[in-house]
């Protein structure tokens, strides 16, 4: 083999690995984005189902605190609520209640705030959704 | 036979060069059109899910529920039936009937309740081919 058929080899190799690494990249990113994709619409359901969990418990408004106390720590097991999606990504959740207060239509009520979460293989929780319900003060 | 060698290399790395080059256009078109096709299914879910938060807005009564099929009356007095057709959302009312293509493979209802009584849930789960997800609606109206 001639120097220059060496060369042309080694320059065939270098591209290829090169398009193919490449090729894989683009590949391995289409495939997260899909996951991300899924992971956020399962992360919006879930937060929406608290939200309307939370909205049937207008009746409970005087004791919403109770229902819902201890639940401010996504870090922490006992104080969270957790949901396997049905693409079997594992969801975490706090509900947290503000104190009454003039909510947003000029009423006296009490701030719900969900919030979902979930759990990133470094072992941090990252934030995927967050609802803000507000529950009017029964008449 | 050392420079028929020499001249025939080039040709072969050449060729199998191509071949690769090719094959890997080839991968990347199938994945870019099943990436389309999944988050295409991820969207439409995600819009079957807000399709039926609508219909449920209106919610009076449950006539019948089982696994695949729902059928409610609503405070205008239609009576609404909710199923799949195919890979379609149908939302039949009063005999008229709206066909959402959202790319269906299966639907299920389960209506929820603690203690059997109010507040009621129904549990929505909708899997299409690459795409599934689940919620539970409050049903304001139902005592």
């Amino acid at each position: 083999m001639s120097s220059g058929q060496v060369f042309l080899a080694l320059g065939a190799i270098i591209l290829f690995s090169f398009t193919a690494l490449n090729v894989n990249r683009t590949y391995i990113s289409a495939l997260e984005e899909a996951i991300l994709i899924q992971s956020e619409l399962d992360a919006v359901q879930y937060g929406q189902t608290l939200s309307e969990e939370v909205s049937s418990n207008r009746a409970n408004y005087a004791t919403l605190e109770t229902i819902y106390a201890n639940l401010g720590d996504v870090s922490n097991s006992a104080t969270r609520r957790v949901f396997v999606t049905p693409a079997l990504d594992t969801l975490y959740a706090t509900i947290q209640v503000a104190a009454e207060a003039e909510t947003l239509y000029d009423v006296m009520g009490k701030i719900v705030t969900v919030t979902v979460f979930s759990r990133q293989e470094t072992g941090d929780f990252r934030m995927r959704a967050t609802y803000s319900v507000p529950i009017i003060q029964p008449d | 036979m050392g420079s028929q060698f020499d001249l025939i290399t080039p040709v072969v790395i050449l060729g199998i060069l191509m071949l690769l080059v090719v094959g890997l256009q080839q991968f990347m078109q199938t994945s870019s059109a099943e990436t389309r096709f999944i988050n295409r299914n991820q969207a439409e879910i995600g819009i079957a899910m807000q399709v039926m938060q609508e219909e449920l807005k209106g919610l009076t009564s449950v006539i019948a529920i089982n696994d695949s099929v729902f059928r409610y009356t609503t405070a205008t007095n239609d009576t609404v039936r909710v199923f799949r057709l195919s890979a379609r959302l149908a939302v039949l009312r009063n005999g008229d009937t709206l066909f959402y293509d959202v790319g269906l493979t299966d639907i299920q209802f389960n209506l929820i309740s603690d203690s059997g009584e109010a507040p009621f849930f129904l549990r929505l789960r909708l899997d299409a081919e690459n795409a599934a997800t689940q919620r539970e609606f409050y049903l304001r109206n139902l005592e």
